[in-house]
């Protein structure tokens, strides 16, 4: 050890000597476009790693090692100078304008690129592209940004989980989400919570932190992830100060949201249920007029006092967000400071979402060649719901569709009204206000870095990371919301805690052109959480606590798991005279997750590309600023499986009230990774000046996939999940962005398209695994729905037909019935969009900025099974329904999609899972639109101001779809029932900087 | 400088395995679990715990004996449960789920006879307390073996006898595709398992808990020996069996007062009733628990009530008979219409009738099984058919008979027996035919004998994933 400490003590003394024999040179750096002084920019000594930035004044001074002939000045948003070293020790520098954008930073795994350099496929959002939008996570405002890459939700409750899918979805029984990314370190994602209907571990970043989002697609960005990269890679990287003056900014924020209703869907007025209702007793024979009838609807109904119970459970949500961020620093240390407050009411009661936070990273040079960081966010979340994703009765929209509107809210009193037969005595409002179910969370995340330059072009770094999320949740039924008026409580307590270290060592050499990077790495993962759970009945209503229910009535449950990752990996940069790029790597994980015989396992990938734009025969033609051409082939492998899945063990049984032990599964020591091959070409070009774009190819195979193979009985299980089914995902994406104005009004606009298509290549065998209202078939897309073909209504008699499908080799023979148990199930369509994308533009005029961002998908099918309910032809006939069925058949000739209602109608015209409630979930969506001025410069030095902006942003303006049910968008499977819809927002904001 | 830095990567890789073993904690691996005497004897009752499921005798195996045995039928109040199993419209995709929960069971059992077999160096651990617990496990394994034969084969006694298809003898459990081997071969297996059973089984159970006839006990193991025997035919074998019980004095015939529900004061939903030998235990507790998936809720009205009785047999007692009480209606809605009584809810729960108790064996089958084998040719000391047949009379109310033949004993059973799963394989072992009188359906009132639906077919997914299978003629 001693003489290792010698040894690098030698090697750094003799790389400063070296340095102290440079030359010394000075100037300064201004903006082609108004010749003011540019502060940050860089200015490295090419090939080498000795490098300065401009100071506040533009200018720099830096000592360059004997033998460089040449300094490269970069700055973001400006293209790249490489200028020789003459003999002046004088250089100044005027930079112009880059809209191709082309040395862009691109941040992708362990380390940094440009555009022009990068082999992958990478997707990048910059920061000042999410800045306005009002959500509360940063995940959700990257819907249509991103080519390829399909953002969804099953929920429009505030703060509820994403659902990201790159470039189609990759398994069937493994996860299929992405893996996040931030300032190097893993992070959870998705739910975490305990009694809430969903939640987001992501919220816990807060958007405005974030300094850029990349998104690795292919195998050549995202294969040195190893194990975990096969659905892809999301890269967040968190804001750092820069040298020179503090900069305090505060911004704030407020809005209201409602539902998003763009196709008027409804529940029926009184007038439209009793005219229904009357249709139906006409259609079964009955008189509504006749007093004895037990269904007597006279029109004299409507003279009650009536009720909106969709007006009664929903209201303007509001949202509030505050936040104040110090950054700034000096040569030695830079620091960025963010405080945030947010709170979120959903647009229905007792459903909000409240979060603090606040984010501090420190960078620091402890001396030239030795630095090291740390990156500290605290966060603190309050996320209160009320049982909805599924039909309960307190579902509040389930519930606004279903009550009768002649139902009293309240009582005389003014106590919730608990007397509601047709809606099993449950008062959605009187559950909102009474009934607890929340989820309160702490989360802590600390990371820290050392890095050591020992010589110059050789790196040590080592990146380490302590994640600790602390949740408590409740779930508390009060006598006031409860018919039978008893008290019952549920709590939980969970821990999650996830340490990571890092580490790294990256070598740089130039010479004769040729540019190595190397990289080698070790690195290790260790997580654990636990839950505690108690079920306390009939606890005291003063004292709603555990302690109050007798020892007999608590009941407690414990649940934990753990899981570790080992990874070796190393990548190799290489190119030549940047016209010819070569990056591989590999990776060999180590997963607790897998079997003793498969435990470990390497991946790896080669992205090579060509930049055609720096070859002599294009380098005069001046169009053309970027022409490159690149392709890559890797293999990365999906370890999203339950953390003890190729174990065989034994769990607790009771029989008699003695305990016993029995078999849950059988040992399974072969189980391994999900494998994903991919291949990628693509072009990318930047002409002049003005345009850029992407268009690529990508083929994703999926192999060892994780199929629940049936066994025979007499293995004593009925299925073992083998590493044994196919799948593909092949696709086209597309991206160009076109600088049409960029003078005193600027104005962009881009467009970006992806079409995937997916298909099953073998099931182990099976032709086909249904589940559910989904089917999963060789040869077809990997979802589609399986459901009853509903062949209309018969404009004679006004019954529902159906389609019989006799022979099962042939789909398009089909037999009319009017029996629901004579109709076939069919493939009806896939919930998978067949294309989907964004487009975005922004115009600005003297500080006055309008941005749109546009999001689409074509060819996806929706499945709204809850119409079984709401549009029930009167089988709910005690119940309102939706105005759906407004158009139901009324007379002989009418054609129609809505059978005529019956009386607690039999006929099955509303079956379970039928074709008639599936829609075409194609929809195209302002997502966003973002006004904002800045206040002229001249004005707000005045107020001694750097920055005054006032903006107005909303999100899903409008959107334009053809589904009857509020809002389209309904998850990855379209399967969701008694869902939150989405909602609107509209906020106007303020945004200070001084 | 070689070996040092190869010393040092193999401790760090060795430090990496350790690191990367993550063990579940809250269950336990297989092995582990049954590196312990207390660890095998959990792994028994956890195969006892499966003998409630749904699929077994916690509903399906009971039900379809008298569905399609003709005691029960579809009633008025029908969901569209068992309409298959009461039309004998059964097929490979519509079959009985015993074969998976019976196979499971196996598996549990032959797990814990695997180690015992092995042997097991415990300190206080005693040779004879692992040859109880193998005892134990045999008898559920033959058990289990004898209802699949029974549900899925041809009876033994009947057409081409011992070389007709049986199951799969699994004595070792693996991921395997075994073949099916013969009827004889499979009731081999049994009459082994069940004297291995009867030789290492206490007269006392060997668990605890809150029903100690829920356990197997020599007298167990005998029992169903003397039933297995007259299922084989072997006539002095299952007479010689049936007396070994009845002549212990543990198990006393019911009365005539006895003979009625808990509520009243009788036997029928009670636990470790006189005449049980042994039964399956009902809780809630139980991991099996059914909820509203049990043999109560699905005969009675007030639950869901799909499974109704059947005059043909409630017109056989006369009106002084005891057993014709256990009968009831359901006014004002169903006056015409009978369910049975034997699964009343449970004294102990308040007559939830989410829970109940299962016969398996009990003692009135036992003189009804010495009687048939007397009446075949067997000779016991001291024992006629007649008094065996009129123990049962006397204490059910019912005329005690001046003679007996075969047909008599029968229709005891029938009477006796009636609801608890025997039916159904009673006409197929003595080869007669089905008829039905009270039947309210479209298709198959009558089955003859033979047939091949006595046999119910090979669930499709066992034929799809086993290519070794072989299923049973005519499906």
């Amino acid at each position: 050890m001693k003489r290792l400490t010698i040894l690098l003590t030698l090697l750094v003394s003799v790389s400063l000597g070296l340095q102290a024999q440079g030359l010394q040179i000075t100037g300064s750096v201004i903006s082609a476009e108004d010749g003011s002084p540019l502060p940050g920019v860089s200015v490295v000594v090419k090939g080498t790693t000795v490098g300065t930035v401009t100071d506040f004044d533009g200018n720099y001074s830096i000592t360059v090692p004997q033998g460089a002939n040449t300094l490269v000045f970069s700055f973001v948003g400006m293209r790249t100078q490489e200028v020789a070293i003459g003999e002046s020790a004088i250089l100044d520098v005027v930079m112009e304008t880059d809209a191709v954008r082309m040395d862009e930073v691109v941040v992708i795994g362990y380390g940094t690129s440009t555009r022009e350099a990068s082999t992958g496929s990478v997707g990048v959002v910059q920061s000042d592209e999410i800045q306005d939008i009002p959500e509360l996570s940063f995940d959700k405002m990257l819907a249509g940004k991103v080519a390829g890459v399909h953002v969804t939700s099953q929920s429009g409750q505030p703060g509820a989980a994403t659902q990201m899918r790159i470039r189609g979805i990759s398994s069937l029984n493994a996860g299929t989400e992405p893996l996040y990314i931030v300032d190097g370190i893993p992070v959870m994602s998705g739910d975490h919570t305990y009694f809430t209907n969903t939640g987001n571990a992501l919220a816990s970043i807060n958007p405005n932190d974030i300094e850029s989002i990349s998104i690795l697609k292919d195998a050549a960005a995202a294969s040195i992830y190893g194990s975990r990269a096969a659905n892809g890679v999301v890269i967040i990287t968190t804001k750092s100060g820069a040298a020179g003056k503090s900069k305090v900014n505060f911004k704030a924020s407020y809005g209201i949201s409602s539902l998003a209703n763009d196709n008027n869907f409804d529940i029926l007025t009184p007038e439209q249920l009793v005219d229904y209702r009357r249709a139906a007793m006409v259609n079964s024979g009955m008189d509504p007029d006749d007093p004895s009838n037990p269904y007597y609807t006279p029109y004299s109904l409507l003279e009650q006092p009536m009720n909106n119970w969709m007006k009664a459970v929903t209201r303007y949500g509001n949202l509030q967000d505050y936040e104040l961020s110090v950054s700034g620093g000096d040569d030695k240390t830079r620091h960025y400071t963010s405080a945030a407050y947010g709170n979120n009411e959903g647009v229905f009661y007792g459903v909000d979402f409240k979060k603090y936070q606040l984010r501090s990273n420190i960078d620091h040079s402890i001396t030239d060649r030795l630095r090291m960081g740390v990156k500290l966010n605290a966060y603190h979340s309050e996320q209160n719901d009320v049982a909805m994703q599924s039909l309960y009765y307190v579902n509040p929209i389930f519930a606004a569709c279903g009550i009768l509107p002649w139902t009293p809210i309240k009582n005389e009193d003014g106590t919730y009204n608990l007397t509601i037969p047709e809606w099993a005595n449950s008062n959605p409002l009187a559950t909102a206000e009474h009934d607890d179910q929340w989820e309160y969370q702490n989360n802590l995340m600390g990371t820290g870095y050392v890095e050591w330059e020992p010589i110059p072009g050789l790196k040590f770094k080592s990146n380490n990371s302590i994640k600790y999320i602390d949740g408590e949740g409740r779930r508390y039924w009060s006598p006031e919301a409860d018919f039978s008026g008893t008290a019952t409580l549920q709590t939980s307590r969970t821990k999650y805690r996830g340490i990571t270290t890092s580490n790294t060592a990256t070598y740089t050499k130039y010479f004769n052109n040729h540019n190595i990077n190397l990289l080698a790495g070790f690195e290790a993962t260790d997580y654990k959480e636990n839950d505690y759970y108690i079920y306390s009945r009939n606890v005291d209503p003063n004292i709603p606590f555990p302690n109050t229910s007798t020892a007999a009535d608590d009941e407690g449950d414990y649940g934990e798991s753990d899981f570790a990752l080992a990874s070796f990996f190393g990548i190799l940069d290489y190119n030549f005279d940047s016209r010819y790029y070569l990056r591989a790597s590999i990776r060999t994980d180590g997963s607790s997750r897998f079997g003793a015989n498969n435990r470990w396992g390497t991946f790896y990938s080669v992205g090579l590309s060509w930049n055609l734009h720096n070859e002599a025969f294009l380098e005069n033609i001046n169009a053309i600023n970027l022409l490159k051409v690149r392709a890559s082939y890797g293999i990365s492998g999906n370890d999203r499986i339950g953390d003890y899945e190729h174990w065989g063990v034994y769990s607790s049984r009771e029989y008699n009230s003695v305990s016993g032990m029995a078999p849950d599964r059988p040992a399974n020591p072969d189980l391994t990774w999900e494998l994903n091959t991919s291949y990628n070409a693509g072009v990318d070009f930047g002409l002049f000046n003005r345009v850029t774009g992407t268009i690529e190819y990508y083929y994703r195979l999926t192999s060892d996939m994780l199929l629940d193979v049936p066994l025979s009985y007499t293995s004593g299980f009925a299925s073992l999940r083998q590493n044994v089914g196919e799948l593909k995902n092949t696709g086209i994406e597309a991206l160009v962005n076109v600088n049409l104005l960029s003078g005193t009004v600027r104005w962009n606009v881009g467009a970006n398209i992806a079409a995937n298509r997916s298909e099953i290549l073998d099931l182990a065998g099976q032709d086909e695994i249904i589940s559910g209202r989904l089917i999963h078939r060789v040869g077809e897309s990997l979802y589609n729905y399986y459901l009853y073909d509903f062949a209309g209504v018969n404009p004679v008699n006004g019954e529902a037909l159906w389609y019989n499908h006799p022979n099962p080799d042939d789909p398009d023979e089909k037999v009319l019935t009017n029996l629901y148990s004579e109709a076939t199930k069919i493939i009806a369509g896939s919930p998978e969009p067949k294309i989907l994308g964004g487009i975005n533009t922004d115009l600005s005029w003297n500080g006055l900025a309008l941005s749109i961002n546009l999001e689409y998908k074509y060819g996806n099918k929706v499945s709204v099974e809850e119409l079984h309910y709401l549009a029930s032809d009167g089988y709910w006939f005690g119940n309102n329904q939706v105005n759906t069925v407004l158009d139901y058949w009324k007379e002989p000739g009418d054609i129609t999609k809505t059978p005529k209602p019956l009386v607690y109608n039999t006929t099955n015209s509303n079956g379970y899972y039928n074709t008639r409630y599936m829609y075409d979930g194609s929809y195209l969506r302002i997502k966003n639109v973002t006004l904002s001025y800045s206040l002229p410069s001249s004005i707000v030095s005045k107020i001694k101001l750097a920055n005054l902006r006032i903006y107005g942003s909303a999100v899903n303006a409008y959107t334009f779809h053809n589904v009857d049910f509020w809002d389209p968008e309904r998850g990855v499977s379209g399967l969701e029932f008694g869902m939150y819809p989405m909602s609107k927002s509209f906020v106007v904001g303020l945004d200070l900087t001084f | 400088m070689i070996i040092v830095g190869t010393v040092a990567l193999l401790v760090f890789l060795t430090a990496c395995e350790d690191f990367l073993y993550r063990e579940p904690r809250l269950s336990q691996t297989t092995e582990l679990t049954l590196s312990t005497y207390d660890g095998l004897m959990a792994g028994v009752v956890g195969g006892y715990e499966r003998l409630y499921n749904t699929f077994w005798y916690g509903r399906d195996f009971v039900v379809y004996a008298d569905l399609k045995g003709g005691n029960a039928k579809i009633g008025p109040i029908s969901s569209g449960r068992y309409v298959t199993e009461y039309l004998w419209n059964n097929t490979p995709n519509a079959t009985a789920w015993l074969w998976q929960e019976a196979y499971r069971v196996i598996a549990r059992v032959n797990n814990v006879l695997e180690v015992i077999e092995e042997g097991i160096d415990e300190p206080g651990v005693e040779q004879e307390d692992l040859d109880a617990l193998a005892a134990e496990a045999k008898f559920l394994r033959g058990l289990a073996y004898f209802d699949l034969a029974r549900m899925f084969c041809q009876p033994i006694t009947q057409g081409a006898g011992a070389s007709q298809l049986g199951v799969p003898v699994v004595l070792k459990t693996e991921n395997a595709e075994p073949a099916r081997n013969t009827l004889g071969e499979v009731y081999d297996q049994v009459v082994q398992d069940l004297l291995d059973a009867e030789a290492g089984l206490p007269l006392n159970p060997m668990h605890g808990g809150t029903d100690p006839k829920a356990w197997a006990t020599r007298y167990a193991a005998e029992a169903l020996l003397a039933r297995v025997y007259l299922y084989m035919g072997q006539w002095q074998n299952a007479a010689d069996y049936a007396t070994k019980v009845i002549s212990s004095g543990k198990f006393p015939v019911y009365t005539a007062a006895e003979y009625t529900t808990w509520d009243n004061g009788g036997v029928w939903g009670t636990d470790a009733a006189p005449e049980i030998i042994f039964e399956i235990y009902g809780a809630e507790g139980n991991s099996s628990h059914n909820n509203w998936d049990g043999l109560a809720y699905i005969s009675n009205p007030n639950g869901y009530g799909d499974v109704a009785a059947s005059r043909d047999v409630y017109d056989l007692y006369e009106d002084t008979d005891v057993r014709k009480a256990l009968f009831r209606n359901h006014p004002p809605d169903y006056v015409d219409a009978l369910w049975y009584l034997k699964y009343p809810g449970k004294a102990s729960v308040d007559g939830s009738i989410r829970v109940e108790n299962i016969p398996v064996l009990r003692i009135s089958e036992m003189y009804l099984i010495r009687a048939e084998a007397l009446l075949n040719g067997a000779s016991v000391s001291g024992a006629t058919p007649l008094t065996d047949v009129n123990m049962i009379r006397n204490n059910r109310g019912a005329t005690p008979l001046g003679s007996v033949a075969l047909a008599d004993v029968y229709k005891e059973r029938r009477m006796e027996l009636c609801f608890e799963g025997h039916q159904l394989f009673d006409l197929a072992r003595t080869g007669r035919s089905l008829t039905r009188t009270d039947f309210d359906g479209a298709v198959n009132k009558d089955i003859p004998f033979p047939d091949y639906r006595w046999a119910l077919p090979i669930p499709q997914q066992e034929m799809d994933a086993n290519e070794n299978m072989e299923q049973n003629p005519g499906y």
